[in-house]
């Protein structure tokens, strides 16, 4: 069983400015006084969520609302000043495009690292080992150095090495689309399957389509703050009037 | 505390991961030349023979013995001054994987560290081949250096998780670093010897460089390092990584808004 408990959580980014980035005069500062040369940024405030086996839990919001602030709480990455935090099941985190990619080797050599970053088992990636091949269709290019590939060759090996693993809950970045590959129908099917096989998704967008038909969950966030939470449809409707209207009175 | 030291334990359980990035950096760094990373022990032979020649002439030593000596001595010099200079980057090198994935720092730790020891056995042939042309033996205490390979790979470690961090939220220490090892460089005996100075001249006594190095020269050269130098490396070592322990406990929550 997968579950995630956020309890009241805030989380604040330090901005470093130049002085505050140098040992030599932080120390001076300590001693003497002054400003300490770093600005706090709240990127969440007070926010708590509960989700269980079967949520799809989709996050929408403007820019800079705290919506990937959000996945890298659930993600392990970022531990909040305050509040509480409660993950149990093995989280696969998608985050940032390609990791662990190296363009001077081949597709073939491109396969344990990225998949070894993500926590993948042995058993995984002796799948994956043929299993990629195959689903990429690269041929006789999964020999040859990445950075030969196309630009849609590129995107169906990182789509392949993304889906392949299992997780208790994937927090996905919206970059992860079925859309840029050329094989739209089997990739569809792909990221479906890879779905199903998930307990809990956390997903941020800002395609509001997208959400409304994955999703079983929704949460608006603004300024870091929970606005709405609950069915796709009503948050998202009411999303939409929002913007709207603040569109309007511009 | 604990979980801290749960972090280090990832070495054992995901060495695969650090264990193929060191790979490929090595790979990456010499890929497309003719001679790979054996440029690597071709810059150390070069920089020996002509280190030997040079300082032979200016101390007056027999040039054999002495390039035995430079030998030897430069090459564990390698590898120590490579760790530490390195251990400041071991975050920042990496911030792109940090900021993505709930990755433990020992594993980028362990990756700067595998990634010095290749080099090392690359700059260690050249070496035992320069040792076996000069000396025309290799005595069977060379097998010595490999407890004091293993210490000092360990300390290297211990830095890595005290001054990655630390690198990382105050990026002057690189600088800082970078200016220590050139001085320590000429106040370490590697192309000077101890016995040079007065037994008990505090550069060389108290100076723990001095003892790292010695725990791999002296085999190497067919002599047993002395217990002085095992006692001060191995203290060094356990305050390294004892302490790379609390900074990992104090760190390890916040490095993520370091990045």
């Amino acid at each position: 069983m997968a579950r995630i408990n956020l309890d009241h959580i805030d989380f604040n980014y330090p901005v470093y400015q130049v002085a505050g980035r140098s040992l030599k005069l932080s120390a001076m500062r300590r001693i003497s006084g002054g400003p300490s040369g770093v600005v706090q940024v709240r990127a969440i405030r007070d926010l708590s969520l509960q989700l269980e086996d079967g949520d799809r839990l989709g996050l929408i919001g403007r820019n800079g609302s705290g919506k990937s602030t959000l996945l890298r709480v659930v993600a392990g990455l970022a531990h909040p000043q305050r509040g509480r935090v409660d993950i149990q099941g093995r989280v696969v985190a998608l985050i940032d495009k390609g990791l662990g990619i190296n363009p001077e080797l081949s597709g073939e050599a491109n396969i344990e690292l990225p998949l070894r970053f993500l926590g993948a088992t042995e058993a995984e990636i002796k799948h994956a080992r043929t299993w990629v091949p195959a689903f990429t269709n690269l041929n006789e290019f999964i020999h040859l150095p990445f950075r030969t590939y196309s630009e849609g060759m590129k995107a169906r090996l990182t789509f392949a090495l993304s889906t392949v693993i299992d997780a208790d809950i994937l927090v996905l970045d919206e970059w992860l689309s079925a859309g840029d590959i050329n094989f739209v129908d089997k990739a569809e099917a792909q990221l479906t399957s890879m779905l199903n096989r998930t307990r809990i998704l956390v997903f941020a967008s800002h395609s509001l389509e997208l959400i409304r038909h994955t999703c079983t969950k929704v949460l608006w966030m603004d300024g870091g703050r929970m606005v709405r939470f609950g069915e796709p449809d009503e948050v998202i409707d009411e999303y939409t009037v929002a913007m709207r209207q603040a569109e309007a009175a511009m | 505390m604990l979980a801290a030291a749960d972090e280090f334990a990832a070495i054992f359980t995901r060495w695969r991961v650090w264990f193929l990035m060191a790979n490929q950096d090595i790979s990456l760094r010499y890929r497309r030349s003719l001679l790979g990373p054996f440029w690597i022990s071709l810059a150390m032979a070069s920089l020996i023979i002509g280190l030997g020649l040079l300082y032979s002439q200016i101390f007056h030593q027999p040039f054999k013995e002495y390039v035995s000596f430079i030998a030897a001595g430069l090459v564990a010099w390698t590898l120590l001054s490579g760790l530490l200079l390195e251990s400041c980057n071991v975050v920042m090198e990496s911030d792109g994987h940090l900021r993505a994935l709930p990755l433990p720092l020992s594993l980028f730790a362990a990756r700067m560290v595998f990634r010095n020891l290749i080099i090392f056995g690359h700059n260690l042939l050249v070496v035992v081949l320069m040792l076996f042309i000069f000396q025309h033996r290799i005595s069977p205490l060379i097998v010595l250096a490999l407890p004091g390979l293993a210490i000092m790979l360990l300390f290297g470690f211990g830095v890595a998780l005290i001054l990655g961090p630390l690198s990382a939220r105050f990026r002057d220490i690189p600088q800082v670093m970078a200016s220590f090892v050139q001085l320590a460089f000429f106040l370490t005996p590697i192309f000077w010897r101890a016995s040079q100075l007065k037994a008990s001249n505090p550069v060389v006594v108290l100076n723990p460089l001095f003892h790292f190095v010695e725990l791999i020269r002296q085999p190497l050269l067919g002599h047993v390092p002395t217990l002085l130098n095992w006692g001060v490396a191995l203290a060094v070592t356990a305050v390294s990584l004892a302490l790379a322990l609390v900074v990992q406990a104090y760190t390890r929550r916040k490095l993520f808004l370091w990045l």
